[in-house]
């Protein structure tokens, strides 16, 4: 049974005592000069948006590497040898893919696998990647829409920003309109005296 | 497994007996079983009133006071802080949504023999509980191992989770735009 769930500031939720987080988002709000109030919050959930792309981003290509793990090596074999494990194979994978140092053991070992489903590293992402391309379309539809999510609070952030000089350049166009027609009908009333 | 599957089955067969809540208080805490988020709900005050200080963080109320001081009318000022705490929301139901399944809260990497024997076992003479519900036990147990020991499944899971959040983050993101402008 749940209540009407309470709102926390993110000085207050848990996930912004992340180091992680805490460290992006003072880095956005110190480029955006610190600001404070509504113009801090909008800045502060940029900031989240910025955050998801790079977590989407990440975890996207932890995906793929799984997908690429599980092309290898099917998760319910039992094997005596650990280094054939998934778990072996999915780091042994992630880091060939992502270019870290490979002991020549491990290499060895992932080019035996590989070799033995006719794959080489490219065909393995390309077989994951097709694998798993409904997964990815999702994945790519959320990071576009943290991109739609920032430009519309930049939007807003304009106009929150802006919106004490907007108000008075219409204040004094306002006023301009009205001595307009102030001016207006008092000529109107110097021609009608005149005649 | 946190229940035996007789304890199972004789709760799903007491649940159909239930006649459900009958006060009005019952009904009323029973009505919110099913929410999740709270994000597709009626919004935290209504567009006539103003936003009481209990309803609203500190911060927020000042946001209000701010928003007025720039120029913005108050029912204007009250509507972007209220789109403002919407998508607060949202973003806290997203960072809840994405979090890796606890290992209790999964089953481990059981054969389907090993399950089949475990059902066998746990189902006691004179249960009731015929081969085939055995049978159809097992397989959903089989299945729910599958879909724990998936890591990249697992991984898509919170994925998906967002992907069911995304409609009310349009929608909240849209409203602070709409909002922020300045009417003329």
């Amino acid at each position: 049974m749940a209540d009407h769930k309470e709102i926390k500031l993110p000085q207050s939720a848990s996930y912004s005592n992340l180091p992680e987080y805490k460290n992006h988002v003072d880095q956005i709000l110190n480029s955006y000069d610190s600001p404070e109030g509504v113009l801090g919050e909008l800045v502060r959930q940029m900031a989240d948006a910025m955050w998801w792309v790079k977590t989407y981003q990440k975890d996207k290509d932890h995906l793929i590497v799984m997908k690429m793990a599980t092309c290898l090596v099917n998760r319910n074999d039992y094997r005596i040898d650990p280094s054939e494990s998934a778990l072996q194979i999915f780091e042994s994978v992630f880091k060939s893919w992502s270019g870290e140092s490979i002991s020549a053991d491990e290499q060895s070992a992932l080019d035996l696998v590989m070799a033995s489903k006719g794959h080489n590293l490219t065909s393995l992402r390309a077989e994951a990647v097709r694998k798993s391309i409904k997964e990815l379309e999702v994945i790519d539809r959320l990071i576009e829409r943290q991109f739609k999510n920032m430009r519309l609070l930049m939007q807003a952030y304009e106009s929150v920003r802006f919106a004490p000089q907007l108000l008075k350049k219409m204040t004094l166009e306002i006023q301009q309109l009205e001595q307009r027609i102030e001016g207006a009908n008092e000529d109107q009333r110097r021609e009608v005296s005149r005649q | 497994m946190k229940i035996s599957v007789e304890k199972l089955v004789a709760n799903r067969a007491n649940a159909q007996k239930s006649s459900g809540p009958l006060t009005r208080e019952g009904k009323l805490r029973s009505a919110k079983n099913a929410v999740k988020h709270g994000l597709s709900g009626s919004p935290n005050f209504s567009s006539n009133s103003t936003p009481s200080p209990s309803s609203l963080p500190v911060d927020f109320l000042g946001y209000s006071h701010e928003l007025t001081a720039a120029g913005y009318c108050s029912s204007q000022a009250r509507d972007l802080v209220e789109a403002l705490l919407n998508s607060r929301q949202v973003i806290e139901a997203k960072h809840e949504a994405y979090t890796d399944r606890l290992n209790e809260e999964r089953m481990s990497n059981y054969s389907i023999a090993a399950l089949r024997e475990y059902v066998q076992e746990m189902a006691k003479p004179g249960s009731g509980v015929t081969k085939n519900e055995m049978r159809r036990i097992t397989m959903l147990l089989y299945y729910q191992v599958l879909k724990d020991t998936d890591t990249a499944g697992l991984l898509y899971e919170k994925f998906e989770a967002h992907r069911k959040l995304m409609r009310y983050e349009q929608r909240a993101f849209n409203q602070i735009r709409k909002k922020s402008q300045v009417k003329k």
